[in-house]
Order: structure tokens, then sequence, then C-alpha cells
């Protein structure tokens, strides 16, 4: 175990830097500033119409947009690639001849991808509250509960970690991670996730939802309920399901990455 | 086999699909340097990964200093490889690769400083090496990949075609340095599809082609036992009863077969101990007599054909 904490450290150290050079980061920038770029609009239009923003519009942009659709499309370009980077580059062979566990390298690099895709998701999410919600309530409405950007910042962060690692673990099971994360992030997650009923508790969109509404119901209450129709669960048991999606996937996919072999191109 | 080995394989087999990277392989390395030698496309780099646990075998088993390769993090510490692939982490310089997987190997962040810069001394990188490697040309790619082989001073070196990419004087600082390598005691297995490389480095070969181990031993010993193995020729001619007559009594030449394969010529099958002599025969015969030939081809891929190809 230490030496997994301590190889996969060293690799999340020369990684996390390197991943800002990459085309990828490139993308999952942009992808981060779309949401800012709708909200921005959506400011323009609130504020050419003299209107303000309903909360609960405010509540629904962060999950459908952000939460449901920027947060794992953001996960999946900068993580999918981790272990698949390596060994399309080759440069693999240099880590499986060290003396050190291979899961090291899926945990290390993953982590390495996790946390920039974290500070990416909180900034974005960050300015698109801001713009939303500007800074103060209108007069007249009720001022926003306390804790609430926060929850969110939080949320956009642990979608970041848990999708990421959901799509690092794909990237070391399987060959086509991309294509195969988006199958995952539009047709199972997407469609299962908003489909009516319990089957909504085998996604991961569920559980980061049940984070941000439950402690907030009257803001992201009654239009979430009509268009989600998701009745929430504790945001403890939430992190904990979160905790332990996240768990097996890393597990599972260390232990499929420590037995396989890669034929890598001379 | 012996526990003293570095190496040991029985009836080894590799296959990818349908193709066969190396079948049956069986042999024992002592020690020392030892040139892997072979065509391309031989299975020289599908042994060498067995060998560093990259790959594991479809039959059969490998042994390497008495471990099972595949995911044995122990042997990694004895264990320097460097691979064929010119792959290398682009952003990064050379200092910093050597020095990453250096730590990767256990070494503190003096240590590993220390024993990267000595690395990329040995390799002639030393003014370079806090470039970027994207900047590096092909030979110095490739000390980069030989320099993270020998930092951790590993007790088996392994190396895939480690000459590639090298200009003459690059190429005598590797056979040098990989020299020196084992004259300190570290056992030395490298791949090299040019036969005249490995002789400058060690009289120890292990020749394998079409996946199969063909000779193994000290060159002089396996130059002798090629040479026991008649080359077959394949020679169309018009008059090939006649060439027949003619070729029969040269000395390199150990039998002639005579076959009718179409409507315009004969087919002579020759065997000849000495295939060159026997070309310079053939030329003069050909010169001097008016037999038709048409077609000429050697027909086999003998032990001789190889190492004719390899000493080419």
């Amino acid at each position: 175990m230490n030496e997994l904490a301590r190889a996969a450290w060293i690799l999340f150290q020369a990684h996390l830097w390197r991943i800002f050079r990459t085309r990828r980061a490139l993308v999952a920038i942009g992808l981060t500033g779309l949401p800012v770029v709708l909200a921005g609009i959506v400011r323009l239009a609130l504020r050419f119409h003299d209107e303000e923003l309903p909360p609960e519009v405010l509540g629904t942009f962060v999950q459908l947009i952000l939460i449901q659709t920027i947060v794992p499309l953001v996960s999946l370009v900068m993580a999918s690639a981790v272990v698949a980077e390596e060994i399309e580059d080759r440069t693999i062979t240099y880590l499986f001849t060290r003396p050190m566990p291979r899961a090291a390298i899926l945990v290390g690099r993953w982590l390495a991808a996790a946390l920039p895709i974290a500070v990416l998701l909180c900034l974005s999410a960050l300015t698109v509250v801001q713009l939303l919600r500007g800074a103060e309530p209108a007069e007249g409405t009720e001022p926003w509960p306390a804790g609430f950007l926060a929850r969110i910042l939080v949320t956009a962060m642990l979608g970041g970690v848990v999708y990421s690692g959901l799509f690092a673990a794909l990237g070391a099971l399987v060959k086509r991670p991309m294509l195969i994360g988006l199958g995952y992030t539009f047709v199972y997650e997407g469609f299962l996730g908003n489909l009516p009923g319990s089957n909504q508790k085998g996604t991961v969109v569920y559980y980061l939802r049940s984070f941000l509404l439950e402690p907030h119901p009257d803001l992201f209450g009654e239009l979430s309920q009509e268009l989600f129709q998701t009745e929430p669960m504790q945001p403890g048991a939430a992190l904990v399901r979160l905790a332990l999606i996240l768990g097996a996937a890393l597990v599972l996919a260390s232990w499929r990455f420590t037995r396989r072999e890669y034929v890598l191109a001379a | 086999m012996t526990s003293a080995s570095v190496l040991q394989c029985h009836e080894l087999g590799r296959y990818y699909g349908q193709v066969v990277g190396l079948n049956e392989l069986t042999t024992e390395l002592p020690g020392g340097i030892v040139g892997l030698v072979g065509p391309n496309g031989a299975g020289k780099s599908t042994l060498l990964r067995l060998i560093v646990g990259e790959i594991q075998p479809s039959r059969g088993w490998i042994k390497v200093l008495g471990e099972t390769p595949f995911g044995n993090r122990e042997l990694y510490r004895q264990l320097g490889f460097c691979p064929q692939q010119d792959a290398l982490y682009e952003d990064l310089t050379g200092y910093e690769i050597v020095r990453l997987l250096l730590r990767l190997g256990g070494f503190s962040p003096r240590e590993s400083k220390e024993r990267a810069e000595r690395a990329l001394e040995r390799l002639s990188l030393t003014a370079r090496m806090h470039h970027r490697v994207r900047t590096y040309s092909k030979g110095m790619r490739q000390r980069v990949r030989i320099a993270q082989s020998i930092a951790h001073d590993p007790q088996f070196l392994v190396l895939d075609e480690p000459m590639t990419g090298l200009d003459p004087l690059g190429r005598r600082e590797i056979l040098d340095l990989l020299r020196t390598q084992g004259q300190n005691g570290t056992h030395v297995l490298f791949s090299s599809h040019i036969l005249y490389e490995v002789e400058h480095l060690t009289a120890e070969i292990l020749l394998i082609h079409r996946g199969r181990l063909l000779a193994k031993g000290r060159l002089p010993e396996v130059r002798a036992l090629l040479s026991k193995h008649p080359r077959r020729v394949e020679i169309g001619a018009r008059r090939a009863r006649e060439l027949a007559r003619a070729l029969i009594g040269l000395e390199e030449v150990v039998s002639v077969k005579v076959g009718r394969t179409g409507e315009a010529d004969d087919r002579l099958s020759v065997e000849t101990r000495a295939v060159g002599p026997f070309f310079q025969r053939l030329n003069g015969i050909a010169a001097g007599e008016r037999f038709g030939i048409t077609a000429l081809q050697s027909a086999d891929a003998s032990l001789e054909a190889v190492f004719d190809y390899l000493i080419a």
C-alpha cells in the first residue's frame, strides 16, 4: 500500500502540469467555458427585458447544463486518456518495467487529471452562478439560502472527481474509452438519470442531484421535480454512494490493469 | 536447467491471434553478453518483451533470474530495459524522464538526481539533458532510452535494437558502454538484425528466425554449424539438361535435379554448400555457354540463407 501511494504520488506530481500542455486540456477549458457563455447570454437577455431570474431556473441550469452535461464531458475528455495515452504513446513500457504496483499508474495519473478537472469545474460553476444570480437577489424576492453557492461548487467538483475516476477506469478497461464514455454519458446517464422511477439510482447524476437538491428544496424544488421527477436521498447517503461507485470503479480497473497485457506496436 | 541461469525458457510460445511471434523456444542463457540475432520479424522483440514481462507467454514458460517476469516488481529492480519503439515523454527533458523513472524505481529524490545525471553523462547527453526530448535527434532519443535502462545499475540489461538511429561514432560509444557493463558484471542481452554489430561486442549469439531458435552458442560454432546445411538454388533454363551436366562437376554443388515445369523451359534444383562461389561459377558458365538461363532464385530460407542475410 505504501509503495502504491508513493508511486502514485510521484506520478501525480509528474503529470499534474503535463496535462495542461495537452490538447485535451484545451478542449476541457473550452467545454467549461460553454455554460459561462450560455449564462452570459441569459443574463444579457434578462437585463434586456428588465427581469430577474427565477431561482428555480438557476437550479435547473446548474443541474441540466453543468452537472448533467459539462461535468461528465470535461471528465471524459481529461480522464479517459490517462492510461490510454500511455498505451497509444507506447510509453507504458517504461512504467510497467518499474518495481511499483501497476495500479499506481492508474491512481497517480487519475489524480493528476482529477484535480485540474475539479478546479476547472469549480471556476465554471462559480462564474455561471455569479452571472445568473447577479450580485444580490432582486428586491421582493427571497434571499439566497446560506451555503447554496458552496453546495453547487462542491457538487460540480464532486461530479468531476467521480466521473473522472469512472472514465479513467474505463480507459484502463476498454480500447475506445471516449466512444464508450460518450455513450455512457448521453445514453445511460442522460436517459436513465432522467427517466422517472427508481432506475435513477443506477446513475451517478442521481446522487449528485441528491447532494445538490436535498438541502435546498425551495430553490431547486418544483421545477426540478417536474423536470427530473427526482426524489433525492440524504446528502450524506448520496456522498457514501458516490464514494462507493468511485472506489469500485478504481478497484476493478486496477485489478484488470494489473493483470492485463498491452501489446504495443514496435 | 540450472538455477544460476539468467534466462530459462521452456517450449516458450507467443501468438498474436493467428500470427506466431515465437514458437516452442527452449533455451537457457548462463549470462554475460549475448546477442540476439535474426532478421526483422524473426521474433526478437517478442522474446525480449516476454523477458521483461511486458507480455505473457501463450504457452510454455519463461524465467528471468529465476523469476516469472510478468508483473514481477522484485525482478524489475534488477532488470533494465531499452525498448525498440521510439517513444518518450515528448514534453519532458531527457533528465526529467530518467529522474522520474528512477524515482518510480524507489530511489530518493537526491539519489535519483545523481544517478540520472551520471547515466546521461555516460551517454554523452549532459549538454542537452535539460532540453525537451522533442527537440532531440533520433540518436539522442535512443541515448535517453539507453540511459534510463542503465541508470539504476541493473543486474540484467535487456536492449531491443540499441544501435538504431545512431551514427557510426554513436554505435561505437554504445558498444563500448555495453562492453563496460558486461565487464562490470551486468548480464547484457541485446537484439540486432545486423550481425556485424553483434560480432563487435560478443561471440555469444542466439539466432532466431520465424519465431524459432535456429542456433545458440559462440559465433564460430554457429557459423560452422550453418555451413553444413546446403542451400537450394532454383534455375530456369531452356537447355536444362546440358546445364545440369556442366554444374554437376563443380565442387560447390551437392546435387542437381532436373524437372520439367513449363513448355518453354526446364527447371533445375541445385543444392550448394557455398552459395557465393557457386553464383560466381554460374556466372562464368552462363557467359561462356548458351544454356538459355531464364530464371534464378534462392528457393529456400535455410539456415545459411538466413545467415547470409544477416551478414549482408
